[in-house]
């Protein structure tokens, strides 16, 4: 930091108590603020040029226009993407060529581990740092998947046109959480993602439910790929056992006795793990967070009987990059209750209808109506909604059958919506700190890595990173902290100072020339609408360059809500 | 009676004498007060720890039919001898380190704790042991509450939160906690150093300490400008701090490393939150496998206590010092399909400092599924709870930290036997 800004800052301090002259205090503030307000709900903050954009096409057209992202031309974001060759891969093909030859390495390394050294002291085969230079190499590839996966998710934030198809997708994907770092579940990111999620978040969310309750991705995380019904015979269980036996045991099979060895121990190992009964994991959070809500009224043997219901959708090699299967040897034919509702049971395939049964109960039920209304009411309006807009909501999602664009349309063009009140109640997670600022100072992305490294080194946010199935707060109180603050602005300094300018550039000059009266004021009109407390705009009139301008405003609590 | 923001601005002063009324409390608060470095450690292990796992009783033959493949082998766990009722039980076996703090008389293990009707919800058993009220979760949490009691301002350190975010623990009613997950890089980007770097800072205190009018305890600085940027030299003390022990480079021991730190340099944190995960084993929890999750899970925090513990030892602060462990859930008595163990009710919490009177609290469950076991519930299905955890709060409050557990907790949840402090 300069000198002079230090002097200057010094003097701003100094001259905090002095009357400020409030910047934006012209004409355009009232629409201007309402311009604003919207684009920051509806989409991640303005880009430069937005505000009047918006003002010429008017706000109604504007929500709209967003809400039919399926007719916005998006040009900028596919020539970014279409380097990426791993988005559009499925989940076997990333298998095939990220996935298994690492694997085959790690089993290798794994193998001349316990041979090098049958003692404790081997060195942990799991442990990376051991791996082979070459297996390294692998590694590397493999995280390639998730790392385009991130950036992609970034560079369409900061740069799509569809901005609320992009907000609605991380409100989803928050909403039906799932871990990038359990198990194999890293491996079906990609396709849950662009399968399970964005087709339908202005879709019908019984489709969305459907989609994801089909997921290997949600499957694995939430365990119910290895859910079955208790009473499955032992030797339905063994079966797949004995077709491995009876292969090994075929004298054509000419195998060396060490790898006969191997195969068995595996064998062992796979009866060992064998699921043996019912998991309630997947079952539970099906009504507490995906529908339902948790005073949604469902008990403990609600709980047990969906997770019944759900015995048998499981995954078709769970690690190996495998597909949704329904297994009717695995699923509980017996009738079930819930929420007082009798489902007849079924033997065979018709197994699996009891399931889809049980997301048509869920998907209608009042409570997720007022469950999804809430939470979408809480995520562009307040963090405590209005009740009478959730119920609103709420009804329009009965009444169009959970269609999830007419829900969303409620809420953006409801007179809650834009009450006063409402603007800039939220305070930004960092995730929509991080879009916004890289928007509204129109930085040139040619690699979101910095952004993506932000999110988890510092600000505590990491994408596909959150553990419990809860999803990330997306209320004031989880962010909003001393500790937080100061990670966000050393977020906007290092942004607006170029120090990753290989990756993300910002033209500090056009956007602030100087630091004149009339440059700081056009900045605060288009970056916080001309809302400006005085002891902000003291601070900033003392900022001595273009550079140290633009972070301060960044990290000013004004911009910090939105 | 519950003061809110609005009452307490509208009846000024005497609205704080409300809170501050019973002199003997005052005196209390100034005594835990003067020992500037003590403090409360919280140790949360989140998704449900399953509690039968941590302390095993590994003479209970149900424990051996119920869990077929999960149960540990009673040859392999780490005897701390009977309870009460003169059940056996034993640590997981991973938990040396813990082992060594319980033979050094500095680990009390409080076992089923919980409340009656526990929720099986991550969500709302996370708020209900956060608020410390079972009917109503949305209000301020149990040690932001403490935190609010301190007198005016509360130094900006006052809590100090190592994960990402502000848990609904340390959220007040007035004040809140910082996050600060990683010591070094709590710091303003700034090239410059002594007193010249405070002139950046002050454009960063000015331009942070502007207050939402109706909800301060939102506001990303917390207390005068003047302390806010105080914190700044005083983190950067605590990131610099070499341990007298070699601690893991995972993320509860480089925690627990900071609170050591902060201890260590004095800087006045009263409450930390510390946390680890992991913890929601629905299934291949591996507590025997060498490489098993809840095995690690279990190294990791028995190891990073013992770090903790031997390191506040060796600098002569572990009489300063009270770990308080515990989980949102217990686990399920019977073990899953799947080689994991499902939500379930009462857990077990544990306690770790050098004026901790060690030892095992409360009586165990016998895991006899007959539904007419009194220590269990739910058709014998889970461990019915014998302590409520507001108990363990109460003690930690009225005999720790000096506050008058009454006010804090909206109720008397004192329980003479449970005397681990």
């Amino acid at each position: 930091m300069s000198r002079t800004l230090r002097i200057a800052v010094f003097a701003a301090l100094v001259l905090v108590f002095l009357p400020a002259v409030p910047a934006g205090a012209r004409s355009q503030e009232a629409d201007d603020a309402t311009i604003l307000h919207v684009l920051n709900r509806v989409a991640y903050g303005p880009r430069p040029g937005d505000i009047a954009r918006v003002r010429a096409m008017g706000i109604k057209a504007y929500i709209e226009q967003q809400l039919a992202p399926e007719k916005i031309a998006d040009p900028d974001v596919d020539r970014a993407l279409s380097s990426f060759e791993t988005l559009t891969m499925t989940t076997a093909e990333l298998a095939e060529k990220y996935y298994r030859p690492l694997e085959q390495a790690r089993r290798e390394q794994q193998q001349k581990a316990a041979k090098d050294d049958k003692a404790m002291m081997a060195p942990d085969p799991n442990d990376p740092k051991n791996l082979p230079p070459e297996a390294q190499a692998l590694r590397q590839n493999a995280q390639s998947v998730l790392q385009n996966l991130m950036q992609a998710r970034m560079i369409r934030a900061v740069t799509s046109e569809r901005q609320l198809n992009e907000v609605l997708v991380d409100f989803w994907f928050n909403h039906f959480n799932v871990y990038a770092q359990k198990g194999a579940v890293n491996e079906y990111l990609n396709e849950y993602e662009r399968d399970a999620i964005r087709p339908y978040v202005l879709g019908n969310f019984r489709d969305m439910l459907g989609a994801v309750a089909h997921s290997p991705a949600m499957l694995f995380y939430l365990d119910n790929f290895q859910s079955v019904d208790p009473n499955m015979s032992a030797r339905q269980q063994d079966e797949r056992t004995r077709q491995v036996q009876q292969r090994l045991n075929n004298p054509r099979a000419r195998m060396t006795a060490e790898q006969r060895e191997r195969a068995m121990t595996q064998l062992e190992q796979a009866k060992k793990n064998a699921p043996r009964g019912i998991n309630e994991n997947y079952a539970r959070e099906l009504m507490e967070l995906h529908t339902l809500g948790v005073d949604g009224g469902y008990t403990q043997k609600d709980v047990q009987e969906m997770a019944r219901i759900f015995t048998g959708w499981t995954i078709d090699q769970p690690r190996g990059g495998g597909r949704f299967v329904f297994k009717p040897e695995w699923h509980d034919p017996n009738a079930k209750t819930i929420l007082g509702e009798t489902i007849s049971g079924h033997g065979g395939v018709d197994g699996m209808r009891e399931g889809e049964r049980a997301l048509d109960i869920l998907a209608m039920h009042p409570k997720t109506a007022h469950h999804v209304a809430f939470q979408l009411a809480q995520r562009f309006v307040s963090d405590a909604p209005p009740a009478s807009l959730v119920d609103r909501a709420a009804k329009v999602y009965l009444k169009s059958k959970g269609n999830l664009r007419e829900v969303t349309r409620a809420i953006l063009t409801s007179p809650e919506f834009f009450s006063v009140e409402a603007y800039n109640a939220k305070v930004k997670t960092p995730l929509d700190f991080v879009v916004s600022a890289a928007r509204v100072t129109g930085a040139t992305i040619v690699s979101a890595a910095p952004l993506v490294q932000a999110l988890r080194a510092n600000l505590g946010m990491p994408l596909y990173g959150c553990q419990p199935p809860t999803g990330y707060s997306t209320t004031a109180d989880a962010w909003v902290n001393t500790g937080a603050l100061l990670a966000r602005m050393n977020f906007g300094l290092s942004l607006v100072s170029n120090q990753q300018q290989r990756a993300i550039r910002v033209n500090t000059l056009a956007l602030a020339p100087d630091t004149s009266q009339a440059t700081r004021d056009k900045l605060v009109d288009s970056i916080l609408a001309g809302r400006i407390s005085p002891t902000t705009s003291a601070t900033l009139e003392k900022a001595p360059n273009s550079t140290q301008l633009l972070a301060l405003l960044l990290g000013s609590p004004e911009f910090q809500k939105r | 009676m519950k003061t809110t923001r609005r009452d307490f601005i509208r009846g000024g002063v005497s609205a704080f004498t409300v809170t501050f009324a019973a002199p003997a409390f005052i005196s209390d608060l100034a005594r835990a007060q003067g020992a500037n470095r003590r403090n409360l450690v919280i140790l949360y292990l989140s998704g449900g720890n399953d509690a039968l796992s941590t302390l095993i009783p590994y003479q209970d033959s149900f424990y051996y039919s119920r869990r077929p493949t999960l149960a540990v082998p009673a040859g392999s766990v780490l005897q701390v001898g009977a309870d009460a009722s003169g059940k056996a039980l034993g640590l997981h076996p991973r938990l040396t380190g813990l082992k060594q703090i319980f033979d050094a008389g500095h680990l009390a293990i409080i076992q089923r704790s919980g409340y009656s009707n526990s929720s099986r919800s991550h969500f709302l058993g996370t708020d209900i042991w956060s608020t410390a009220n079972t009917t109503n979760t949305t209000g301020s949490g149990w040690l932001g509450r403490y935190l609010d009691q301190l007198p005016n301002p509360a130094p900006p350190l006052a809590g100090w939160s190592a994960v990402g975010t502000v848990p609904h623990s340390l959220i007040g009613n007035y004040v809140t906690a910082p996050a600060i997950p990683n010591p070094a890089g709590y710091a303003f980007l700034s090239p410059n150093t002594g007193t010249e770097a405070t002139y950046s800072r002050n454009a960063m205190t000015s331009i942070a300490s502007h207050l939402p009018a109706e909800r301060p305890q939102v506001a990303f600085v917390a207390g005068t400008a003047q302390s806010a940027m105080s914190t700044l030299d005083q983190v950067a003390a605590v990131a610099s701090y070499a341990g007298t022990v070699t601690y893991a480079n995972n993320g509860l021991a480089q925690a627990l490393k900071a609170v050591a730190g902060a201890m260590v340099q004095g800087i006045g944190t009263k409450v930390f939150w510390v946390q680890t995960g992991g913890f929601d084993t629905h299934s291949n929890q591996g507590t025997n496998a060498a490489n098993g999750t809840y095995a690690n899970n279990m190294a990791t925090v028995g190891d990073s206590l013992l770090a903790f513990h031997n390191d506040m030892k060796n600098r002569g602060l572990l009489n300063d010092t009270c770990v308080l462990v515990f989980s949102e859930f217990g686990r399920r008595i019977t073990e899953n399909g799947s080689g994991g163990t499902d939500h379930g009710a009462a857990g077990v919490m544990m306690a770790m400092g050098g004026l901790v009177n060690g030892g095992l609290y409360g009586t165990a469950a016998s895991l006899n599924p007959d539904p007419q076991n009194p220590t269990l519930e739910n058709n014998g299905g889970d461990v019915t709870f014998e302590t409520d955890f507001r108990s363990v709060y109460a003690r930690v409050i009225d005999n720790w930290l000096g506050v008058d557990s009454t006010g804090l907790l909206y109720g008397n949840f004192r329980k003479s036997s449970l005397s681990f402090i």
